[in-house]
């Protein structure tokens, strides 16, 4: 026979206050989780009485209820309690992690859930420039800009309201029925200037000389296709 | 949540981080339960040698597979089917090969459709080790580091600071991974029977863990966990294709608190996860109470699966602890001690159980401690089910209180996937090695052939089922005797007709001989017209059929019949008679070209005084009785016996001895009644004795 001996003891000990100072507490001392329950409780307490109309439940009551007996029973209550084998804390964090984590999951990913109709993700769409027509886009310097098409561009001030509304400074429009230049124009694009392309219903090709700034908000309008580098 | 799996390379897993890689490792389970205490002592040491020598954090998962029944019935269908084609004799034999192979996929069927029912499973366990340093103290990590070279330390620094993409892995990352695989491959194999898990049973893992309770997932064979190759400064790089692994959990799980309902491609499996609380204070090994992946589990009667995750506290780490233990427990004595009402038992007890502590890891195998978390999976069809198996789980573990985690199914859930860590916190135990290793996970009830016919089932609660190979003992070189022992009415002669029916069924050629006379196995619609019954009784048309001199082996043909002859007669016989059967033998044997005891017994009449008083005795039994049987006329052929595939010997009124007589105690009568039960047995053993390729059985039921 081999006798198996378990050292649980030694590693599940509590630590706990005997006395602070000269005063001495109760004689089987008052365990240190009960005294970080007891002030997280009076937090608690206190914010939960701050709170506007929720609030006014806990104010009705006296303070020495409120800030100081409440708290104190809960956190021996707690500290007393174990809940599936576990402090307070440890099973109400997890808890916590079950109310805010997905329920449902499909390959260990959320996902919802069954029976509910699924809807594609938004699709990005981005245009290589050999579309039939000018598509509308919107693109913000620093860059430039090489329009291959006879075209009609305009140019606003724009102030600090405008700025805000994300106004274009630059408006390109494609003119109908004029014949392709031979040599296209480069528009250069000073940092934040903003260029909004309009659609045309005709064909046209459109190249854009970027400094890729991928903040820039062109990629999300999505209309018109962005060399990186290199020059046409 | 982070995917639990971001890749499998061989046998190498790795968790959620790339560098979190584990080495897969498949145990043989062996029988336990039969063990004497030093074979169970024997193996408890191999435990935890093992435990000891990984250095590493590990995982030790034991599951429990489904006893595969469609594979017993197509293994059982090719050996049919190969005893059906031996025969290479006229029409009427193969159509008689034919039926038998169709009768014996009958009653293989009938064993399929038992075992369906009855749902057994067998445990299957893995080791996995984790190929991470264990974690360390300051102390420990600064003197490592100062033991290494220079050039290591720019290594690391460059591995702390560098800020890598945690989704990449360099080839010669991996390349190091594999070798500490197999570096702990090589430390585990001294102790245990282990081999590196495959891909297969990785994937397999994985996948049946969201079919628990409803039986084993189909295995892409050829799927593997790929990765892209490319190059990142002038250095091979892998990024493997985390969908791969995710593939193998491609199903709908739904956290319901304390339960896991999953929508698995086998259908609804309603899953729950249970921790092991505090283990016993003081417990004695070998005992249920300390065996707690062994007794517990095998004695339900439905499969559950464990996963003990253990974190490796090295020895220097583990006396730290210690220390600050000792400190811990005695300020709180000190404390208490102060107190109005003085130290408390418990405080007491800790301080001498944490000196205790320190003493065990400075004892001269420097232990380490393994800081663990035990998971019991229980799954089942429906809820209701699933409630019924945890609360007889929870009797099955008595004293051990098993938690059921509101909130932290999934963690747990993840917890039991191949190379994972402890995902929850608070139930975390730190166990010696002992503990450990005394908790038998490689215990199994593995008793049976690995082929064969399905003969029952263990008495455990998982009713293992046990398959039985009668040319095992042959194709081993082993002893190929069954000997079947037990009370009255045990069913020792139902086992008997069960195995003959079976080698029958693979086209052994049998002799039955049945002294009890309550053999039914002959009279079976598909043996019957395979079997001749030859009834040995005192018959004149029978003398001489077991005939020493004729059915014994050659070699052994003059040792038998003396012994024959010289039991027969009376015995306070003088030695002078002795002397003449083996003289008469002798001397028939060297004229006769076809020597017979009935020549014998005429040769000892033809003699002296002596040689006649003995010839006439023998001369009585040659006549008369049972004993006429072993006297063959040589003017006589033999009739023609064992021309069919099943011979039937009934045999009655054989007297026997009382059980424990001592043989010089045995009566005249009993003496005989041996002499002929060996007869019987040289004259089986001479009708087996062609067809050397064939399947033979010789069964005597008897009573001893």
């Amino acid at each position: 026979m081999i006798e198996i001996r378990s050292y649980r003891t030694v590693f599940d000990l509590e630590r706990r206050v005997y006395r602070i100072d000269s005063l001495r507490l109760n004689p089987g001392g008052v365990p240190v989780r009960g005294i970080v329950y007891f002030l997280a409780t009076v937090v608690g307490a206190l914010i939960l009485s701050a709170l506007p109309l929720i609030g006014a439940v806990p104010r009705m009551l006296p303070w020495y209820m409120r800030d100081l007996a409440l708290p104190a029973v809960s956190a021996a209550v707690l500290t007393l309690i174990r809940v599936e084998g576990r402090p307070f804390h440890v099973a109400a964090l997890a808890l916590l992690r079950y109310a805010t984590k997905p329920h449902r999951l499909a390959a260990l990913r959320p996902c919802p859930s069954m029976g509910e109709r699924w809807h594609p993700p938004e699709l990005l769409v981005l245009p290589d420039g050999s579309d039939a027509r000018l598509r509308a886009l919107s693109y913000t310097g620093p860059g430039a800009v090489l329009v291959n098409v006879a075209h009609e561009c305009a140019e606003w001030r724009v102030g600090v309201l405008g700025a805000l509304a994300r106004r274009p400074r630059l408006t390109l429009r494609q003119l109908p029925g004029e014949l392709s230049p031979d040599q296209g124009q480069v528009i250069a694009l000073a940092a934040g200037t903003r260029l909004r392309v309009r659609s045309a219903p005709t064909a046209a090709s459109l190249t854009t000389l970027a400094h890729t700034t991928a903040s820039s908000a062109a990629a999300s309008s999505a209309a018109a296709s962005i060399a990186p580098a290199g020059v046409s | 949540m982070r995917p639990p799996l971001s890749f499998v390379y061989g046998n190498c897993v790795f968790g959620a981080d790339l560098d979190d890689g584990w080495a897969g490792f498949a145990v043989s389970t062996s029988s336990y339960d039969g063990l004497s205490e030093d074979g169970k002592r024997a193996r408890f040491v191999e435990l935890l040698g093992a435990l000891e020598t990984t250095e590493a954090d590990l995982q030790i998962v034991r599951v429990s597979r489904s006893w595969d029944v469609g594979r017993y019935a197509a293994e059982l269908d090719v050996e049919l089917t190969r005893a059906a084609a031996r025969r290479t004799g006229d029409e009427a034999a193969r159509e008689a090969d034919r039926s038998r192979a169709y009768a014996g996929r009958l009653y293989v069927e009938q064993h399929s459709e038992h075992l369906a029912q009855v749902q057994a499973g067998q445990p299957a366990v893995f080791l996995f080790v984790s190929l991470r340093d264990p974690e360390r103290d300051v102390a420990s990590y600064v003197s490592r580091v100062a033991e290494s070279h220079p050039r290591q330390w720019v290594d690391l620094l460059k591995r702390s600071f560098s800020l890598r993409d945690r989704r990449v892995l360099s080839a010669s990352e991996l390349e190091r991974v594999r070798v500490r695989g197999d570096q702990a491959h090589a430390r585990l194999a001294d102790f245990l029977p282990v081999r590196p898990a495959s891909g297969l049973e990785l994937q397999w893992l994985v996948r049946r863990a969201f079919c628990r309770g409803l039986g084993e997932p189909p295995v892409e064979r050829l799927h593997e966990p790929r990765a892209l190759v490319f190059e990142r400064n002038g250095e091979a790089v892998l990024a493997p294709l985390e969908g791969d692994v995710m593939r193998w959990m491609d199903s709908y799980v739904e956290h319901r608190g304390r339960t896991l309902k999953i929508e698995s491609e086998l259908g609804t499996s309603w899953q729950t996860q249970l921790v092991l609380g505090a283990l016993p204070e003081q417990a004695s090994f070998p005992g249920s109470r300390v065996e707690l992946m062994f007794a517990p589990v095998e004695s339900l009667s439905f499969g559950v699966d464990l996963s003990l995750n253990a974190r490796f506290l090295p020895n220097e780490l583990a006396l730290r602890i210690a220390r600050r233990r000792i400190q811990d427990a005695d300020q709180i004595l000190r404390a208490e001690s102060d107190g109005d009402q003085g130290v408390s038992d418990l405080g007491y007890q800790r301080t001498q159980e944490a000196r205790d502590l320190l003493t065990y890891l400075q004892s001269p195998s420097r232990p380490p401690l393994l800081r663990s978390t035990l998971a019991i999976a229980i799954s089942a069809r429906d809820e209701q089910q699933l409630e019924e198996r945890v609360e007889v789980c929870r009797r099955a573990y008595g004293e051990i209180r098993l938690h059921r985690p509101l909130g932290d199914q999934l963690e747990l859930f993840c917890q039991q996937l191949p190379g994972q860590r402890t995902r929850v916190s608070g139930y975390d135990d730190t166990l010696t090695p002992e503990q450990v290793a005394a908790m038998m996970p490689t215990a199994a009830h593995a008793v049976g052939s690995r082929r064969g016919f399905y003969l029952g089932h263990t008495l455990s609660g998982s009713s293992r089922p046990v398959r039985f190979n009668l040319r095992e003992g042959s194709e081993h070189d082993r002893n190929t005797t069954i000997f079947s022992v037990g009370a009255l009415g045990s069913g020792k002669t139902t086992l008997d007709q069960k195995l003959k029916y079976e080698g029958f069924l693979l086209g052994a050629r049998i002799v039955d001989c049945d002294p009890k006379g309550d053999h039914r196995f002959h009279l079976l619609d598909e043996v019957a017209p395979h079997t001749e019954c030859i009834t040995l009784r005192p018959d004149p048309a029978l003398r001489g059929v077991l005939d020493p001199l004729r059915v014994a082996p050659e070699h052994l043909r003059q040792d038998a019949a003396v012994s024959f002859l010289r039991d027969l007669l009376p015995a306070r016989a003088q030695a002078a008679w002795e002397t003449a059967v083996v003289g008469a033998v002798d001397r028939v044997m060297r004229r006769s070209r076809e020597p017979t005891c009935l020549e014998v017994v005429r040769a000892l009449q033809e003699g002296d005084d002596v040689d006649a008083s003995v010839g006439r005795t023998l001369a009585v039994y040659a006549h008369a009785g049972l004993t006429q049987l072993g006297f063959a006329d040589p003017a006589q052929r033999p009739p023609p016996i064992g021309q069919s595939q099943v011979t039937y010997l009934p045999i009655r009124d054989l007297p026997g001895p009382e059980p424990g007589t001592p043989r010089s105690e045995y009566s005249q009568a009993e003496r005989v009644g041996e002499q002929i039960v060996r007869l019987i047995a040289m004259f089986a053993m001479q009708i087996l004795g062609s067809e050397r390729e064939r399947l033979k059985l010789f069964s005597l039921d008897n009573q001893l």
